[in-house]
């Protein structure tokens, strides 16, 4: 039986193929009331809601605070600053019309290269709108610099929108005792601290039921989330919130939004020999979870900016810093697809500067094999792999687009390190049913990614049994002790790991148990695809003999695994792309797409292969169509679906994905993260090749047709 | 004429997935909410501007994006939503071959993605790839790329012209 590394088709599709899934809207509950949220139409002002029945404000839910909800002074458009509880949704978005707002204006400050300056500030109760500046220095670059050919620009990473199809959400329930929650999120049990800290109440059960799609915009506990919660508490009628899509782009799933000042050195023949610059991160206002998830994203971003190259004389100073725009949140690649970017961008003007082949070009700036693991500049170890390898292997494919490139065609190409697979630990809980059924739980929360098939997979592999016999749990704080959850493409390897070692436990258990219904030692007990054989006596039992016979005879099958991570583990892969640019009409079309990757071990290459067609297109809508465009008044001006390009299948290219598995991670399932790989990396392949058509710099993105 | 009050409920029937059903609606009601109301969850709202086709249905033979339909608009009307896609427990092959290609993820997407790739197969049996893609451009999907869905469609093309 082996299930590991194969394209098993996922367990989950069956309901969800059907219909039957479960998303938090789905779920009613008798008497339940509908919440809508009033927002400001304003990037900073006093405000006073007019209160009356049925409305509720800041003073409600975080008195004499502005976060969550602003109750004094809100600070970006957007921001919700009063609620309502009605019968229906029909009914609460009628009430959201008759609430009295007063605005008093206040300055406002939009840029964050301005707000640096402290003229303005974002919020009154802020010291200054500078969250951190930090300095990432090593060895003596700007010697160097003047020593090297040097090129200049600033390259913008421009501000985009999550937009999974299924908004946010959250139900909740006051019963007297206990506060239940369901909600559209990437984590039961981390939502559930953030609600136990805000609520200073610990009898919280979260449920996170089926979610659709998130890409890191469900992370953090949102200002609405809070504020139903402890709506529910006071009122003990349960409620209901669910937003529009215009609303969720106003509000949340806001990410990127990073510019890089940069000036490069590099020789005649394509060493890059210092690199030197700034970078600014747009946090947004000062709304706290989200400032304490994107500012971590801003040091990804500068720690990573290195790339797989051996850049040892650099200098980088990193601010994050507010301003009066919804706050920014992960995003796919949270950070790591801006490092890549920028790198690769500049790698890119400097192998046209000097009519290089990209490979060539990289080629000479790789770490090669025997000095992995390496530890960058930046302190980042780089764990295993082989990137010449990797870039030879891309070669002929390579090769291949380009001779495929007809007349205004081009082949763009890019590569990637990148950290996945964060700690701090996973718990995995692993139990075997009287009836023999296995039950494999993960404190993690898959929301699309197909991890339960993978986990399954583990399970079965491990205790050498028909995977239809796993069944896979998760999303729920009372099924199991804790959990972090699903971001960081941890998933399988965090998760997975735990998931193994619980299964190994179990596998320990019910040898012990065997060894005692066949009346031997451990040692002496053979087992192989459910069969226990006491290797003496030659009797055997079936491995749901054993657990029947352990249930009776008081040996609890249950095992929870706690498995502990210190350090990410380092994916790398190139990827490259055939692009049609038609000047006349400023049409840019992607026909193909090829990457190759290595994730370490793959444990099923066909849920794999879907994250990073599934990235990919999320990079290249960075590159050509998706902008969160923010008028001089704070406004988002392309708040829904039409106006905000969001691609279709007609966008679409065709991918190929290839994988090798040359670095395995140390983690017990030798597995790296894939989930966003594809999005860390297929921007600035895109954005290459339009660049090597084109024959001029490209500094901003989305590529406008004017700007053909 | 008959003329509906604005707080006025009315009654309309509709036959979804082969079976009647009456119900009383403001005449405001969009119909994606009275068939989740009526328990076809799988009728999923993804926008407020019809662009993303999560909640596409075929209504009398067409898809249609069921948030851009009134309620009252749809009274006696056939519907087919997922959930009336699969005959006595066995999966119609448009849903077999979203699960052979993974075309799936979230599955948030999923149900409208198949109810349009079923209106497209029934309009164009043989559809070529690009009329694959044209005809579920209607129908967003964030979290697969697209590819696996296109695949899949032109899986279920062949089986259905095998039958
Ligand atoms: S809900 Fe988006 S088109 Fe109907
Ligand atoms: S599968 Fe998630 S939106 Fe399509």
């Amino acid at each position: 039986m082996q299930y590991i590394g194969k394209p098993i088709r996922r367990i989950e599709d069956p309901r969800l193929i059907s219909g039957k899934g479960s998303y938090v809207d789905d779920i009613k509950l008798p008497g339940e009331m509908f919440v809508a949220f009033l927002r400001s139409t304003k990037p900073h002002a006093k405000i006073h809601v007019k209160k009356t029945d049925n409305i509720f404000t800041g003073d409600d839910i975080n008195p004499g605070k502005d976060f969550p909800i602003a109750s004094r002074e809100t600070t970006y458009v957007g921001q919700p600053i009063a609620a309502v509880i009605a019968k229906d949704r029909y009914e609460a978005y009628d009430l959201l019309e008759s609430i009295e707002v007063e605005y008093e204006d206040l300055p406002y400050v939009l840029d964050p290269a301005e707000a640096i300056k402290d003229e303005v500030k974002v919020y009154s109760g802020l010291k200054s709108n500078i969250y951190f500046q930090k300095t990432f220095s090593s060895g003596n670059p700007e010697k160097i610099l003047s020593e090297s050919l040097t090129l200049e620009g600033e390259l913008i990473n421009q501000r985009v929108i999550a937009s999974p199809i299924e908004p946010r959400g959250i139900l909740a329930y006051f019963d007297g005792q206990r506060l239940n929650v369901w909600a559209s999120t990437q984590s039961a049990h981390f939502m559930r601290r953030n609600l136990v800290e805000f609520l200073g109440f610990t009898n919280i059960r979260v449920i996170q039921p089926d979610v659709g799609g998130a890409f890191g915009s469900k992370i953090i506990t949102h200002p609405e989330q809070y504020a139903v919660a402890k709506l529910a508490m006071k009122l003990g009628v349960p409620l209901k919130w669910v937003p529009t899509r215009t609303e969720e782009m106003i509000s949340a799933g806001h990410g990127r939004d990073k510019r890089f000042k940069f000036k490069v050195g590099f020789t005649r023949d394509g060493k890059i020999t210092a690199l030197v610059g700034t970078i600014i991160g747009d946090l947004g206002a000062p709304y706290a979870d989200a400032n304490d998830d994107e500012s971590g994203n801003v040091l990804s971003t500068s720690r990573m900016i290195l790339g797989p190259y051996k850049i040892r004389d650099a200098l980088i100073t990193s601010y994050a810093v507010h301003t009066n725009k919804v706050p920014t949140t992960s995003y796919r690649g949270a950070g790591r697809p801006e490092a890549t970017y920028f790198i690769e961008r500049i790698v890119n003007m400097i192998a046209n500067e000097l009519n290089m082949d990209p490979i060539d070009i990289r080629l000479k700036n790789v770490i090669r094999p025997e000095e992995m693991p390496y530890e960058s500049a930046f302190g980042i170890t780089y764990d295993s792999g082989n990137y010449v390898e990797i870039l030879n292997k891309a070669r002929e494919y390579y090769n291949e687009l380009k001779s495929e490139a007809g007349k205004d065609e081009c082949v763009g190409l890019a590569m990637y390190v990148e950290i996945t697979a964060f700690g701090p630990w996973e718990v995995a809980r692993v139990f075997a049913k009287s009836d023999g059924k296995i039950i494999a739980i993960t404190g993690s929360g898959p929301h699309g990614q197909g991890d339960a098939t993978g986990f399954a997979q583990i399970v079965a592999e491990t205790l050498q049994i028909p995977i239809e016999n796993v069944e896979v749990r998760w999303g729920d704080t009372d099924i199991i002790e804790d959990g972090i959850g699903t971001w960081g493409s941890r998933t399988i390897t965090v998760g997975g790991s735990a998931m193994l070692k619980a299964s190994e436990e179990l596998k320990r258990r019910l040898i012990e148990a065997a060894a005692k219904m066949l009346q031997a030692d451990v040692e002496e007990i053979d087992y192989s695809e459910g069969k226990f054989t006491n290797k003496k006596s030659g009797k055997s039992a079936t491995i749901s003999e054993v657990i029947s016979f352990a249930y009776k005879n008081g040996i609890s099958l249950d095992v929870t695994y706690v498995y502990p991570v210190s350090k990410p583990t380092t994916p790398y892969g190139v990827h490259m792309a055939l692009v049609s640019v038609d000047k006349e009409l400023g049409k840019i079309k992607v026909k193909k797409y090829i990457a190759i990757d290595d994730i370490g071990k793959v444990i099923n290459p066909l849920t794999a292969e879907g994250q990073i067609h599934g990235g990919v297109m999320q990079g290249i809508a960075q590159a050509l169509y998706e902008e969160a465009i923010i008028d001089p008044q704070g406004n988002l001006v392309n708040s829904n679906l039409d106006d905000y390009a969001f691609p279709t299948a007609v966008e679409s290219p065709k991918y190929t994905w290839t994988y090798i598995e040359r670095g395995l991670s140390n983690h017990p399932t030798g597995s790296k993260g894939v989930g966003e790989a594809g999005a860390v990396v297929s921007t600035p392949v895109i954005v290459n090749a339009v660049e090597n058509c084109l024959g001029k710099r490209i500094y901003k993105i989305p590529i406008k047709p004017d700007e053909l | 004429m008959k003329v509906i009050e604005k707080d006025e409920k009315v009654k309309i029937r509709l036959k979804i997935n082969g079976k009647d059903y009456e119900t009383e609606v403001e005449p405001r009601k969009l119909l994606v909410h009275v068939l989740r109301d009526l328990g076809f969850t799988s009728v999923h709202v993804g926008c407020d501007t019809s662009n993303c086709g999560a909640c596409t249905v075929v209504m009398n033979g067409k898809s249609v994006k069921s948030c851009t339909v009134l309620a009252i608009q749809a009274d006696g009307s056939e519907i087919l939503t997922v959930e009336g896609l699969s005959k006595d427990g066995k999966l119609h092959p448009i849903q077999e071959a979203f699960w052979d290609k993974h075309a799936l993820q979230c599955g948030y997407c999923t149900p409208g993605m198949i109810m349009q790739s079923y209106w497209l197969l029934s309009e164009n049996p043989s559809p070529s790839e690009d009329e694959i893609r044209e005809g579920l451009a209607g129908n967003l999907c964030r979290c697969t790329g697209y590819q696996n869905i296109i695949e899949a469609v032109k899986e279920a093309s062949q089986k259905l012209k095998g039958h």
